[in-house]
């Protein structure tokens, strides 16, 4: 995780929704913060393991995320 | 001068961009045809009632047609003289408690209003309790409760019930709408009519208006 | 006989029924939602607890022994929206959910979707859906329920199968690119005025747009990989902003984008379920040269015999009128099927009218004499 957006975030912080940079700093806030499998420390969710060296793709999730949860 | 045969065609043909030109015209030039115009644009929502019962236009264009009243309305309104001329008389309309759903009802106001009725408005969610003392207040009676919920049915049976308690049945005419209407709820509920097209509520409150009339 | 006895069965009633084929008793859906919720002695607010919500679908599926389910409790995620605001929220009394309506994209914004749809989805539509103050926090809460949730789902839709050996009514929905806009990105105002305000060239490349990005890639992962052991169709697609269209804008704004998919379903052997809100049969003329085989309706308000009689190239699910399942007595009920079963004839699955989702729409004891009566009637 990128050092500087880490410091630079907080849970109390609105959501930035500037683009991209908001979704990229959201989705590693996100995905650093989600609760770990507690046996392996890992990121789970719904059976799929996420990489949070992979900063392109945390976006690309939240952004799928996004494109679902406003169905609902 | 505008031409209110031209108007009450292009509201008609939902045509916005001529509807609005003529009005702020007629406002331009000081307002005096305002009366006229608002009635050009009734006779408009008339065809449309017209082209909506022939199949032409859909639910979607009534909605349309709803916001080009309203706005119409909004730019002739300072120069509107209010009173004056029979109207079809006064009514409520609402949709009923626990229900959120007012498109339908909306539609149907813009029509009635078109018509000449006074609609009172009373929203959303309305408990049967608003109803019953608006009749009283205002001496209404003729009432349109809207609903698309199942649980509408329910609350439109409250609202008769209410109604008949208030001593205020046998003296008002009752007509429920919405997708969950239908002959065997109008029966299940008490109410005098029902309707799912926009048009047949408007015609029937017209049959209601001028026998209260008579 | 066991789940899977029970699945292999029910299996082929759904698959006799799309194809027109004799079944010897009459398939029965489940179109309840949350009234279950209420016959189990409980209000909305259950749908905050999962454990409750898989004790109430036990329940349900052991009382009335459906045949197959559109949905388990698994139709409003309470958890996963609520945190970033939401646009349902469960009203005072417990007993309805109530929907906010929401315009989460402008009549300007076709050009800035077509230009950049991963853009205004994250800037515009969800800063739209979200509360003004959400947090980070409270993004990230939402993000763990929503996949909490999905675990949930994807537990209840094995369960089914594999334990009460029932069919899930659709695997894939997936829905036009005018659905998109009348149920969630325009609204039922917003998208009706957009027919008369945006120019036509524009919505016509919004929708060729949005269904070459998102529908048509959904439409071929269902359709390669067919209709999977436990489910009832192929795709299912959600018919609902037919409803606010002429027949000459549904020609022009919908037709073209549900054609496709029909099409090749016919082609592949596959199968397509509508779940048609309000009435369809304004537009028969657009279904009648559908093959026999493919397609399903559920039927809201149009009427199930006129509707055979219409379109008899169309399997029918529905029929059961909610006023009578709360208002009726259980004989009427049961006359009632009977009849359906009797004048439909083949290529008719029993379901519900409505979406049932209040306490008064249904009563138990009509419920189960309808619910015997299909496991026992010979059609």
């Amino acid at each position: 995780m990128s050092e500087d957006k880490s410091i630079a975030l907080k849970g109390n912080d609105p959501i930035p929704f500037d683009y991209p940079n908001g979704i990229e700093a959201a989705a590693e806030y996100v995905f650093n913060h989600i609760t770990r499998d507690p046996e392996s420390g890992k990121i789970i969710l719904s059976g799929f393991e996420i990489d949070l060296s992979d900063t392109s793709n945390l976006a690309k999730t939240l952004g799928t995320y996004v494109q679902s949860i406003y169905w609902l | 001068m505008v031409d209110m045969e031209k108007l009450a065609t292009s509201m008609g043909d939902l045509e916005e961009d001529d509807v609005n030109a003529a009005l702020r015209q007629v406002m331009d030039e000081g307002g005096s045809q305002a009366t006229e115009a608002m009635d050009a644009c009734q006779k408009g929502m008339n065809i449309i009632g017209e082209r909506f019962e022939s199949g032409e236009y859909f639910v979607g264009d009534l909605i349309y047609a709803g916001e080009l009243m309203t706005g119409a309305v909004d730019i002739l309104k300072d120069a509107l003289v209010s009173g004056g001329g029979a109207g079809a008389g006064k009514m409520i309309l609402c949709t009923v408690k626990d229900d959120l759903h007012d498109i339908g009802k909306n539609i149907v106001k813009a029509m009635l209003e078109a018509n000449g009725f006074e609609v009172i408005d009373l929203g959303i969610d309305t408990p049967a309790e608003t109803i019953v003392e608006t009749m009283k207040e205002q001496d209404v009676h003729i009432v349109a409760l809207s609903g698309v919920l199942t649980l509408a049915l329910d609350s439109m049976k409250s609202t008769v019930a209410a109604i008949t308690a208030a001593g205020l049945r046998d003296s008002a005419k009752i007509i429920i709408g919405g997708a969950p209407t239908n002959e065997e709820a109008c029966q299940m509920v008490g109410a005098d009519a029902w309707a799912q097209n926009p048009q047949k509520t408007v015609n029937t409150c017209r049959d209601w208006a001028a026998a209260f009339a008579a | 006989m066991d789940a899977k006895q029970k699945l292999a069965e029910r299996t082929e009633l759904f698959n006799n029924a799309y194809a027109f084929k004799h079944n010897k008793r009459i398939p029965h859906l489940s179109n309840f939602f949350t009234w279950q919720i209420f016959d189990a002695g409980y209000d909305m607010n259950a749908l905050y607890d999962y454990d409750i919500m898989e004790k109430i679908d036990d329940e349900f599926n052991e009382r009335y022994q459906f045949d197959c389910y559109i949905d388990l409790l698994t139709r409003n995620p309470m958890r996963a929206t609520q945190p970033l605001g939401g646009t349902h929220r469960i009203s005072d009394n417990g007993e309805a959910i109530e929907v906010m309506d929401h315009v989460l994209m402008e009549q300007t914004e076709y050009q800035a979707f077509i230009d950049d749809s991963d853009a205004l989805y994250w800037s515009k539509v969800f800063k739209r859906y979200c509360k003004p103050e959400a947090t980070l926090d409270d993004l990230t809460e939402s993000v763990q329920e929503f996949f909490e949730f999905g675990e949930f789902a994807t537990k209840m839709v094995s369960k089914c199968m594999n334990e009460y050996g029932a069919l899930n009514y659709y695997s894939v929905m997936t829905i036009t690119p005018f659905e998109h806009l009348f149920n969630y990105l325009r609204g039922i105002k917003g998208s009706s005025s957009d027919l008369r305000r945006v120019d036509e060239g524009l919505m016509l490349e919004f929708m060729d747009y949005f269904n070459d990005k998102y529908t048509k890639p959904n439409i071929k992962m269902a359709l390669d990989r067919g209709t999977l052991p436990g489910f009832a169709s192929t795709i299912t697609t959600g018919f609902l902003g037919h409803t606010v269209l002429s027949t000459k804008q549904f020609e022009k704004f919908y037709w073209p984008y549900l054609k496709p998919t029909i099409d090749e379903c016919a082609k592949r052997g596959e199968t397509v379920s509508i779940m048609c809100e309000a009435t369809m049969l304004r537009f028969a003329e657009f279904f009648e040269d559908v093959p026999k085989g493919v397609m399903m309706v559920l039927l809201e308000q149009d009427d199930p015999f006129e509707f055979r009689k219409r379109l008899p190239n169309v399997a029918i699910a529905g029929g059961m009128p909610a006023m009578m399942l709360g208002h009726s007595t259980p004989e009427e009920c049961v006359n009632y099927v009977k009849k359906l079963a009797d004048e439909i004839g083949d290529g008719f699955v029993l379901s519900q009218n409505k979406m049932m989702s209040f306490k008064n729409d249904c009563t138990r004891e009509n419920l189960l004499a309808v619910s015997d009566f299909v496991q026992e009637y010979q059609c």
